[in-house]
């Protein structure tokens, strides 16, 4: 397969191959900074670290499984590694709702004011809401990965669910005010 | 029209297609932190091991060239050790391509013609052979089964075998070092007499105190043995005290020194002024030298003691090299350059002998203290008196095995 044999070639640092990987994925993984980061200029940073990371490791993709899972993974896990070291204060939990829902329609909000809105999560909270939510891990591997236990990634994940809608509503409000 | 939605839906909606190429310039970044070529950076490791056996080689060679007989203790010792390294990577690369494929043949073979010919006699001997050791790891085995396989043709197993053992153990232990190198040096001569002129013969001459520093590198030929080498700056000086110093006679001039200094303007008359010319005990100085060495030694270390202790014996030459080399007199009130000496080889020796403990802080670092006595030899090319310059140096040193 094409791809095999660019990710070979890379293991042996070969420029062109590096480049074409690069930009095959570029986008997905700049999306994934973008989401995990705070903001633009530390996406930019871990993006950088992240591909250098990658180049550095491709060598050790055994070709099981996605090539794309796994470059994704090693992104993911670059921009956890900056911003797991920072600790995050705990705030007891009071109950864990399961499901929050927030009324709204659709046209209401753009990609790029729910991208602003999970940027401004706390730190934990963000990174927790963008793996489960958006990538998929379990709660199993979001504590494995962020070094926490598995009940802390359930309310951290419940507290962002819960900040992020009351910021939707306030926005709703907001707009109608006007 | 407005719904209630699981706000975790909504997000997953809005940012399941999400994708933005980051700024291009980023790449250029990218590429900047990346290896450079892929030739080059392939066996960084060799490339370190290479200029390291190569930087020894240049030293022994200038080593044996000028100093040491021919079939010398280190000679025999460094032919030694290139031989070892192409065994060692010799078999472990067929051990590393052949292990499985060996012992798929082997299996292979038993099952279809058990005995048929020697070679299968023998494997089979193997097999009842691994089957009574079982205790043995099955990596040794196969290692076992590799060997044999080998060399049943040619039947040097147990040399070859016995090789492998010690081989094995020696990669298994750093067998280079680098240190830091630091020492006072205490500086003496054996003999009187200055080496500036046969004049100042019987002037008392003494070393000043002074220091070494640079950068050694070892390399561990057997677990008693080892080579070390590097690259030392050195700066020595003696004193020549009780000389008289004559600032009106201008017209002397001392064989041994380039530049005739009391002809010059008088610069000595600018600074005493008056007084100069009455004879007090103000006149009476000392003549300085000064010179400088990189020093580069070539020593042979003897381990007597192991442990968190190390003793070791040391023994060697070093080729000094002149970079520095300065005269001058010195009174109570002045003092003035007399240029420089011209009796100083650019090259010259020394043999050194001393002991060296090491104390080790972890694995891979330890701490050396060696008191070194070096004796110079032809430091002068003439006029030196009965002078035998010889020094004392308490190098210490922190070190990196690897």
């Amino acid at each position: 397969m094409e791809l095999n044999k660019l990710v070979k070639q890379c293991a042996n640092n070969n420029r062109k191959a590096q480049k074409e990987i690069y930009q095959l994925f570029a986008g997905k993984l700049f999306s994934i900074c973008l989401k995990y980061s705070k903001n633009k200029q530390e996406a930019q940073d871990n993006f950088q670290d992240g591909f250098i990371t990658i180049f550095n490791k491709i060598g050790q993709f055994k070709f099981k499984g996605s090539f794309e899972g796994w470059i994704k993974r090693v992104m993911v896990n670059t921009v956890l590694l900056k911003y797991r070291s920072r600790r995050v204060l705990n705030i007891v939990t009071e109950e864990i709702p399961d499901e929050v829902v927030v009324n709204i329609d659709d046209d209401e909000v753009s990609l790029d004011f729910l991208l602003n809105l999970i940027r401004e999560l706390p730190e934990r909270y963000r990174l927790v809401f963008n793996m489960y939510v958006l990538d998929g891990y379990s709660h199993k591997e979001i504590s494995k990965m962020l070094q926490i236990a598995e009940g802390t990634s359930k309310s951290n994940l419940a507290r962002a669910r819960v900040i992020l809608k009351q910021k939707i509503e306030n926005h709703q409000q907001q707009q109608q005010s006007i | 029209m407005r719904d209630n939605k699981n706000i975790d839906r909504l997000f997953q909606e809005n940012l399941k297609d999400f994708e933005v190429f980051p700024p291009n310039r980023i790449w250029g970044k990218i590429e900047k932190n990346l290896p450079s070529n892929s030739r080059k950076n392939r066996f960084p490791r060799w490339f370190k091991i290479a200029s390291v056996a190569a930087m020894l080689l240049l030293l022994f060679g200038i080593g044996t060239i000028y100093l040491l007989p021919k079939d010398s203790l280190a000679i025999t010792f460094f032919s030694k050790t290139p031989e070892k390294e192409l065994i060692i990577t010799n078999e472990e690369s067929i051990e590393l391509d052949t292990k499985n494929e060996v012992v798929q043949k082997t299996e292979k073979k038993n099952q279809k013609n058990p005995l048929k010919n020697i070679l299968d006699a023998k494997i089979k001997i193997n097999d009842i052979e691994k089957l009574a050791d079982n205790t043995i790891g099955k990596t040794n085995i196969n290692k076992k089964l590799v060997s044999q396989y080998q060399l049943s043709d040619t039947k040097n197993l147990p040399l070859t075998k016995t090789r492998d053992n010690v081989n094995l153990k020696n990669l298994q232990t750093g067998r280079f070092t680098v240190a830091t190198i630091y020492a006072p040096i205490y500086l003496n001569s054996f003999g009187d007499g200055s080496s500036i002129s046969s004049q100042f013969e019987d002037s008392p001459i003494s070393g000043n105190n002074s220091y070494s520093y640079g950068v050694k590198l070892a390399y561990q030929l057997s677990n008693k043995f080892s080579v070390q080498s590097g690259v030392n700056l050195i700066s020595l000086g003696y004193t020549a005290n009780n000389i008289y110093i004559a600032p009106g006679v201008s017209a002397i001039g001392y064989a041994d020194l380039s530049s005739n200094p009391f002809e010059g303007p008088s610069s000595l008359e600018d600074k005493k002024g008056v007084n100069l010319s009455s004879k007090t005990e103000n006149n009476i100085g000392s003549l300085n030298q000064v010179f400088g060495y990189v020093e580069i030694p070539v020593e042979l270390k003897y381990n007597v003691t192991n442990g968190k202790f190390g003793v070791n014996l040391v023994g060697g030459f070093s080729t000094l090299l002149l970079n520095r080399n300065e005269v001058y007199v010195e009174t109570n009130s002045f003092t003035q350059s007399l240029g420089e000496a011209n009796n100083l080889r650019s090259i010259n020796f020394s043999g050194n002998i001393g002991i060296d403990v090491d104390y080790s802080i972890n694995k891979n670092l330890y701490l050396n203290i060696s008191p070194m006595f070096k004796v110079q030899t032809n430091t002068f090319s003439k006029n030196s008196g009965s002078a035998l310059p010889y020094y004392l140096g308490v190098y210490t040193g922190l070190n990196y095995n690897f």
